[in-house]
């Protein structure tokens, strides 16, 4: 089979900004990292007869800085889940994703720039990253830098503009005073399977217990990856019980707006992702170190 | 447009046209063990090792592959004798119909190729991207933690 029918030549830059001319010169190109997102479903509809291949960029690599984790965008699901680096961090739960994210082959293969980029609301990562509060580093015309929250407008549609590729993923270091705890949590009808819902949190307590921050975000129950506010701002300043966690996600409704597909029904994400964000805020909490 | 690459340890110049998978270079060339699956990275029929990494063949360009090693099922004998691990699955009933078996092997393969001491879960999940219709999972998993044994045993 071949991957692309109309494909005329493929690109190999040697750097992101040496990418981004060959964007901007060739009319009918496509960026292409492990490939596994965009030869199985993401060209459909775009004529693509250019190829430009970032994987020899100089973007694979995880590194410590004063601040900051950064992540190089071609760098794989693999390097990801085995990184000492990110098991060490957040509780591991970046580790933790990945280690769920589809086939040992995939993710062989599937970066994270791609997963990100491809702006599917089922992404392992989106979550996780959502709950970290992590930054996408965008390279076009120019350097540009965005929340991951804000980052995706709906399915396949994120805030970068044309001729811009993503080119790092940037992980604070321990910003917030106090004890925080992480949870990742996944549904899915297999190991293989894309998400029915998943999620992810992040929850910061004082001394007293109470809730200091608290971040929570989840997938495939919206055209993209959520953060969700008003359970957040639910939590704040409380100590938690398994009532307020529950009396927290009860108007989860208005939050969401899940679709019903092959998968599972529109009421059944529905209802998973109430249990899911409760199990999350839960987890999370105790591993900051409260008490329920 | 020409591939340089090893496969099996042979090196090899492929004429290959931009378009063409790793698989379909592959099996044109007689490398017939990796199968044509799905076509869409999901049953791991058509996995094969590049750098020490399994990989969906049949969604990966051969012109990603230029200067890499190759591993196909092919290569896992030596003079004509299957190694260790293909002997336990012949051993273990882990085969029926055959057409998953080089992808699972080659999944096990890259792990012990990693981790000689892989624990039970570390197989299960080495084996996770590999469909098989017919026989299921035990077998194939008891046979790659059998090979891991003898495979330090050997040593």
């Amino acid at each position: 089979m071949q991957y692309i029918r109309d494909l005329k030549k493929y690109h190999w830059p040697k750097g992101p900004q040496d990418a981004v001319r060959l964007m901007m010169q060739e009319p009918c190109a496509e960026i292409i990292a492990g490939g596994t997102e965009l030869l199985v479903s993401g060209l459909k509809g775009k004529e693509v007869n250019n190829l430009i291949d970032i994987t020899k960029a100089g973007l694979s690599y995880i590194k410590k800085e004063r601040k900051s984790i950064k992540i190089g965008a071609t760098t794989t699901i693999s390097e990801l889940q085995h990184a000492p680096l990110l098991k060490d961090y957040a509780g591991g739960i970046l580790s933790e994703a990945a280690r769920k994210f589809v086939s040992v082959q995939i993710r062989n293969v599937a970066t994270i720039g791609g997963n990100i980029g491809a702006a599917m609301p089922s992404s392992d990562l989106a979550p996780v990253l959502m709950a970290l509060d992590a930054k996408i580093c965008v390279l076009g015309k120019e350097n540009k830098e965005f929340a991951i929250n804000g980052f995706y407008i709906s399915k396949r549609k994120t805030a970068m503009a044309p001729y811009e590729i993503i080119t790092e993923i940037e992980l604070p270091l321990g910003a917030e005073d106090g004890k925080t705890g992480y949870a990742f949590k996944k549904i899915g009808r297999t190991e293989m399977d894309i998400a029915l819902v998943n999620g992810a949190s992040a929850i910061t307590i004082n001394d007293s217990d109470e809730v200091v921050t608290a971040r929570l975000s989840l997938g495939s129950v919206a055209p993209n990856t959520i953060r969700c506010l008003e359970i957040e701002n639910n939590l704040l300043g409380k100590k938690l019980t398994k009532e307020s966690i529950a009396a927290a996600c009860d108007n989860i409704a208005k939050s969401i707006d899940p679709k019903t597909d092959v998968r599972a029904s529109a009421k059944y994400r529905g209802t998973i992702a109430k249990v899911i964000a409760a199990r999350l805020i839960e987890e999370a909490y105790i591993k900051a170190g409260g008490k329920i | 447009m020409k591939l340089n690459l090893k496969v099996n340890s042979e090196n090899k110049v492929f004429d290959i046209d931009v378009r063409d998978t790793l698989l379909d270079v592959l099996r044109a060339n007689g490398y017939k063990s990796v199968k044509h699956g799905c076509e869409t990275g999901e049953c791991g029929a058509c996995t094969v090792i590049i750098n020490g990494n399994a990989v969906n063949s049949c969604i990966y360009p051969a012109i990603k592959c230029e200067d890499a090693e190759i591993i196909t099922c092919e290569g896992l004998e030596t003079d004509g004798k299957l190694s260790i691990l293909q002997n336990k699955f012949v051993e273990m009933g882990a085969i029926q119909c055959g057409y998953c078996t080089p992808g699972m092997l080659l999944s096990a393969h890259a792990l012990l190729m990693k981790n000689p001491n892989p624990k039970l879960e570390d197989v299960k999940e080495a084996l996770s991207g590999n469909f098989c219709r017919c026989t299921g999972y035990k077998k194939p998993v008891d046979a790659v933690m059998a090979a891991a044994e003898q495979m330090k045993e050997a040593k």
